[in-house]
């Protein structure tokens, strides 16, 4: 019986190369490193900079880890198999995140960051949300700790994605459409762009400034951010616990990351240190709208928009990079973490980009077939998958992740259905 | 600034350049020329019964992991018009009193590593610590290597809280002057990080190799408990150039000298 895992896994530490780390812009007076201790929450901070390997999962985070399901189930895909044509050729497996009650793989960091809030004695949260994954995942963790959440949602998706609005709303959260009213950049924003369909990076400026013009707040981060891919790293350990075989290919697909980093890097960190996963390839799924890592730029970058957060070394396609509204509204961010930056840039990780008619196709087919809808996210892991499966050798074993299914993602499916024959 | 003010000439002495340095030991780190050139070498003198070794940063454009106060005495030795190898020259006019590493970044030299290693070692210098260059030129540690052998020198290496271990092993393989342990992300920039921890887990790693330890520190007491964990070392530069700026070298000297005494305190 696979239990919560007691350590995350720091892959930092396990680098081939040191990491690049994040700089101030030089022309400054003021320090936006030192900014980040009116940001986030302290504990964050340390697990942010630490040479530790393994660190420690609080045992309160333990204990809402298993209250919220975990450990996640890892199936077998074989009617997948089936439906792809490759039964007794290919062995697909899946790691299910969207077995988890926010229906995504965002609770795994939400937990931690907003109980570490609460240990600074924060009384609200605030960050931002694409799709609503991670709004909803704040929303949750913070009305099971006990504090406030804020939410700014990205206009595109305010409107889109209703279900996971009113979940968040139903939670106790606030949520406004990015670029909005309430900020700063949120007005500048829209007085240049009246339309704005809000991206990423905008929102996370206007939730950084909200935590700074108020008492007792902290931002909590969805993705980029190394120590948020360390508590993802809660699925790739049970993984390895839970996988009957070494996989020849190891998917999942990458908004800012932390998914990607979550499942794939107790596996690399194997690699890393000799102790197995010689032959696994790992392949990052992304949109074609946003890039990143296969179009992108590998370059010290804002990691917002408007120049709140220090710069990070990663690929990007530019901080002001506003992709278009697609229905994957989670990988609508223009760079990657700097740790699956790097790997990239070593060849470790590879990186696909699909455009959204082709990953609705395979969305449909994997739900036809497993009885599961993906989220429109986690759908450019399973066209990843039938790309891979379609042409393997006998024998292949493919494992991704299936961060989180479509069940609020409703909207999406039916604009694409006229992409998907026989719908 | 403050009660510096002799005007010019040679103030240090010379001296025969250690292989070792001293354990524990304490460090402040300067940016050459600042807060100018005539006041310069006097304030090395002032604080030379306060330290064991100096730290000496090469002005630089560019002093890209330096937080706001080193970033500033950059930006004015610079635009006082001494920058890079420029600013040794004033070291071998005035040879410090006490033993004295270089700090400067590849990006500056990555066309001239030779040159600056050269520089370094004629004006006396242990060791050159390139802060970027395993981030940035990881590709080049061994070339690094080579050169401050070549010179005369011993290599010196950074790393940051977030460092490869197979990294911080290797780079005491190649038996360095230090290693030097950024604690946190930024030079005078304090994060709540668990700093003892990380000092401990890369002692574990290097061995004896000697650890000195940076950024950010400006109190005796850390000073002294970053000693007790298994640092070496310590050195102080933003809260000693704050001192420079706000009371003079008097007031920059009672804080080295009472830094001094905690390290050498914890070390007994």
């Amino acid at each position: 019986m696979v239990d919560v895992p007691r350590y995350w896994y720091n892959i930092a530490a396990d680098l081939p190369v040191p990491l690049p780390p994040l700089l101030d812009p030089l022309d400054d007076e003021e320090s936006r490193i030192g900014l980040l201790v009116r940001i986030l929450p302290s504990r964050l901070i340390d697990e942010e900079y630490t040479l530790s390997r393994l660190l420690e999962t609080p045992e309160e985070v333990r204990e809402a880890y298993r209250r919220a399901g975990r450990p996640t189930p890892l199936l077998r895909a074989e009617g997948f198999e089936r439906a792809l044509g490759v039964a007794g050729r290919v062995r697909i497996y899946y790691k299910y995140e969207g077995a988890l009650p926010t229906g995504s793989h965002k609770l795994n960091t939400a937990i931690p960051q907003v109980y570490y809030a609460r240990l600074d004695g924060a009384a609200e949260v605030a960050t931002e949300t694409g799709a609503g994954q991670w709004g909803l995942a704040v929303s949750i963790a913070a009305a099971m700790i006990g504090v406030k959440a804020t939410v700014f949602m990205t206009r595109s998706s305010y409107y889109s994605k209703k279900a996971r609005r009113v979940a968040m709303e139903t939670l106790g959260a606030t949520v406004y459409p990015s670029p909005s009213e309430v900020t700063e950049a949120g007005r500048r924003a829209r007085s240049e762009r009246p339309d704005h369909p809000g991206s990423l990076g905008l929102a996370i400026t206007e939730a950084i400034e909200y935590v700074l013009s108020g008492e007792r707040r902290r931002y909590v981060a969805g993705s980029v951010l190394e120590s948020v891919l360390v508590h993802q790293t809660v699925i790739g350990l049970e993984a390895l616990e839970q996988l009957p075989e070494e996989p020849d290919y190891m998917v999942a697909c990458v908004g800012g990351g932390s998914n990607m980093g979550g499942f794939t890097y107790p596996a690399i960190g194997m690699r890393l240190r000799g102790e197995g996963f010689e032959k696994t390839r790992f392949i990052a799924a992304e949109s074609t709208a946003a890039p990143r890592l296969s179009r992108g730029d590998y370059r010290y970058d804002g990691l917002d928009t408007g120049l709140v957060l220090p710069l990070a070394r990663m690929y990007s396609l530019g901080k002001d990079y506003v992709p278009p509204p697609i229905h994957a509204a989670g990988l609508r961010y223009h760079g990657a973490a700097p740790s699956l930056s790097l790997l990239r840039r070593l060849g470790i990780v590879e990186a696909r980009a699909y455009p959204q008619e082709e990953v609705a196709r395979a969305a449909v087919l994997f739900a036809r077939s497993e009885g599961i809808i993906p989220a429109p996210e986690s759908a450019h892991a399973v066209k990843a998958v039938e790309e891979i499966a379609r042409r393997a050798p006998e024998g292949t074993v493919i494992a991704f992740n299936l961060s989180g299914h479509g069940l609020l993602d409703t909207d999406a499916y039916e604009k694409l259905r006229v992409h998907v024959p026989g719908f | 600034m403050g009660v510096c003010s002799v005007d010019s000439g040679v103030r240090g002495v010379q001296r025969e350049a250690p292989m070792e340095l001293s354990r524990p030991g304490f460090s402040v780190y300067l940016t050459a020329g600042y807060p100018g050139p005539a006041e310069f070498p006097c304030i090395l003198e002032e604080l030379s019964s306060c330290i064991d070794f100096y730290e000496i940063g090469l002005p630089t454009r560019r002093p890209k992991y330096d937080g706001p106060t080193i970033r500033a005495t950059h930006r004015r030795v610079v635009e006082a018009g001494l920058v890079g190898l420029e600013a040794l020259k004033l070291l071998e006019e005035n040879p410090p009193p006490k033993p004295f590493t270089v700090m400067a970044y590849m990006e500056d030299y990555a066309d001239n590593l030779r040159g600056l290693m050269e520089a370094a070692a004629s004006a006396g210098a242990l060791c050159v610590l390139l802060p970027d260059l395993a981030f940035d030129y990881p590709g080049r540690l061994d070339e690094y290597t080579e050169e401050s052998l070549r010179a005369g020198m011993k290599p010196c290496f950074f790393a940051s809280s977030k460092f490869p271990h197979r990294w911080l092993v290797g780079y005491a393989a190649r038996r360095p002057l230090y290693i030097y342990l950024g604690l946190q992300p930024a030079t005078g920039v304090e994060l709540p990080i668990a700093v003892e921890k990380n000092v401990r887990l890369a002692r574990l790693l290097i061995g004896d190799t000697y650890l000195l330890t940076g950024f950010a520190i400006r109190r005796p007491e850390t000073a002294a408990s970053l000693i007790r964990v298994g640092a070496d070392a310590v050195v102080v530069g933003s809260a000693v150039a704050r001192r420079l700026e706000e009371g003079g070298v008097e007031a920059a000297k009672r804080l080295a000298c009472s830094i001094r005494e905690a390290v050498h305190a914890a070390g007994r």
